[in-house]
């Protein structure tokens, strides 16, 4: 409901409405570009172009559905792209893209992640980039299996089984994390 | 540890954070680009019938709108009903003579869902009152003062849709019919102006008015009284979905102030001697003389 109406807001000219669509998103959209980049420079780069592509197009959006899946999906195709582009590497640290980007000249990161997150995102590496989309979109994006399986063009079925079985690994790998 | 809802739990749980000097710099930007995308030319208003087809989520909201164009058509429909003879100051004048008025809400998103009830006490003065479920919500001039829980006992966050109502009656820009045509004519409606629907009206002291929507099959339909011109009843009809808004409006005196004051409820609120009932109408007067209150009512 607020969401609409926020939409409204921007659709109307009111500007200030896309503080609170940021202030409510920002950090989790910000842990699903993590963890399924596993790389924080480009996971902040890519959520800062979406927004600002969000705020590009507010005064024509036309919210269909949810505003929240609607941004998670701007994110996990970004994310597909740039991994598809091998611009990226899952493998922290060896990001040299980041080099050229506007915010890698900021010694500051705009993210700061919590130690839990931080184990959270090392065990979501383990997973088949398939599943970790699965998981992350609906545990970070509260997009439905429904909407998941039409942006994966997939089964209902094959994308409860992949959430599952990602759910199953991670838990297998998180275990002992989650007994402290 | 074993279960998924402890491992869902745990993923869910895992927190990062944002460096505030960064987030201003990103909504810095999103505010230049969304400044930048502004049309060369004065932007439209608001479509408010769009708002009100345009998603069922949205239908929340968009009752706050159908009761601002309520207000307007009380002005309106003189020139409507009569073919232009009366001024248009007349009818200004005659709006703005309305103090109060009281609407009673049902909305329902689809054909299965169960209603939603809204009851809404507005006064000239700025002051509004909502009662939505066991919520009482006191706002002035758009914002929510305090919202109290009459089950519960106690103060509360209002409840999210009543106060999405509230934000959008106080929109602050000027209101009147022909904003809405302006709007409309974007080539939303079909028909811009409610027409008159002779089939409706089964008695000839009531006008009833309708206005279709070109992006659904929805139509809202307004019913009047002839010779006072006065807006009694509307209905917000999408045969799509079954999605329907009834509001039932009445004028009167305007309540006492204390009905509208959130400090003399909140000192009633724990009176072991009031019910819920009591609480719910507490300091509201019925127009027609009877106490609406179960304790003000005559034992």
């Amino acid at each position: 409901m607020e969401d609409r109406v926020l939409v409204w807001r921007l659709n109307r000219g009111d500007g200030t409405a896309l503080a609170r669509v940021y202030e409510k998103y920002r950090d989790d959209l910000l842990r699903l570009a993590a963890s399924v980049l596993g790389d924080t420079a480009a996971a902040e780069d890519i959520v800062q172009d979406v927004f600002v592509r969000f705020a590009a197009a507010a005064r024509a959006f036309r919210l269909t559905g949810s505003l929240k899946s609607y941004l998670a999906t701007c994110i996990a195709n970004a994310a597909r792209n740039d991994l598809k582009a091998g611009r990226r590497r899952m493998t922290a640290g060896l990001d040299e893209q980041t080099a050229g980007a506007s915010d890698a000249a900021d010694p500051e990161r705009w993210m700061t992640s919590s130690e839990q997150f931080a184990l959270v995102s090392g065990a979501m590496r383990e997973l088949p980039a398939e599943q970790r989309e699965v998981v992350t979109l609906h545990l970070y994006g509260d997009m439905p299996f429904r909407e998941i399986a039409e942006w994966q063009k997939a089964s209902i079925k094959t994308i409860q089984s992949r959430y599952r079985y990602g759910l199953d690994k991670l838990r297998s790998l998180l275990n002992g994390e989650m007994e402290t | 540890m074993r279960s998924p809802k402890k491992t869902e739990k745990f993923i869910k749980g895992a927190s990062v954070g944002a460096d505030e000097m960064r987030n201003a710099g990103v909504l810095k930007r999103m505010q230049e680009v969304y400044a930048s995308s502004a049309p060369a030319v004065p932007a439209q208003r608001p479509d408010y019938w769009g708002l009100i087809f345009e998603s069922r989520l949205a239908r929340f909201a968009a009752a706050a709108v159908i009761l601002l164009s309520l207000l307007i058509i009380i002005g309106e429909f003189g020139t409507l009903v009569t073919g232009g003879n009366v001024a248009w100051a007349d009818v200004t004048q005659r709006f703005q003579s309305v103090p109060f008025f009281y609407a009673s809400i049902y909305m329902k998103s689809d054909a299965v869902a169960q209603p939603q009830h809204f009851e809404l006490w507005m006064g000239k003065s700025g002051n509004s009152r909502i009662h939505v479920g066991s919520q009482v919500i006191f706002s002035r001039d758009g914002h929510v003062i305090r919202a109290f829980d009459i089950r519960q006992r106690r103060e509360v966050e209002a409840d999210p849709a009543a106060m999405n109502i509230i934000q959008v009656l106080a929109t602050p820009e000027e209101f009147s019919l022909e904003t809405l045509i302006r709007s409309i004519s974007a080539g939303k409606l079909v028909d811009i102006t409610p027409a008159m629907n002779a089939q409706a009206a089964v008695g000839q002291d009531l006008a009833v008015f309708d206005a279709p929507c070109a992006v659904s099959p929805g139509w809202v339909r307004i019913y009047a009284l002839r010779k006072s011109r006065l807006p009694v009843g509307l209905r917000v009809w999408d045969p799509a979905e079954g999605f329907v808004v009834e509001a039932l409006i009445t004028y009167a005196r305007e309540q006492p102030a204390i009905s509208f004051d959130p400090e003399a409820f909140a000192a009633r609120l724990h009176d072991p001697a009031g019910s819920e009932a009591g609480l719910a109408y507490l300091f509201l007067k019925d127009p027609g003389g009877r106490e609406i209150s179960p304790e003000d009512a005559p034992k």
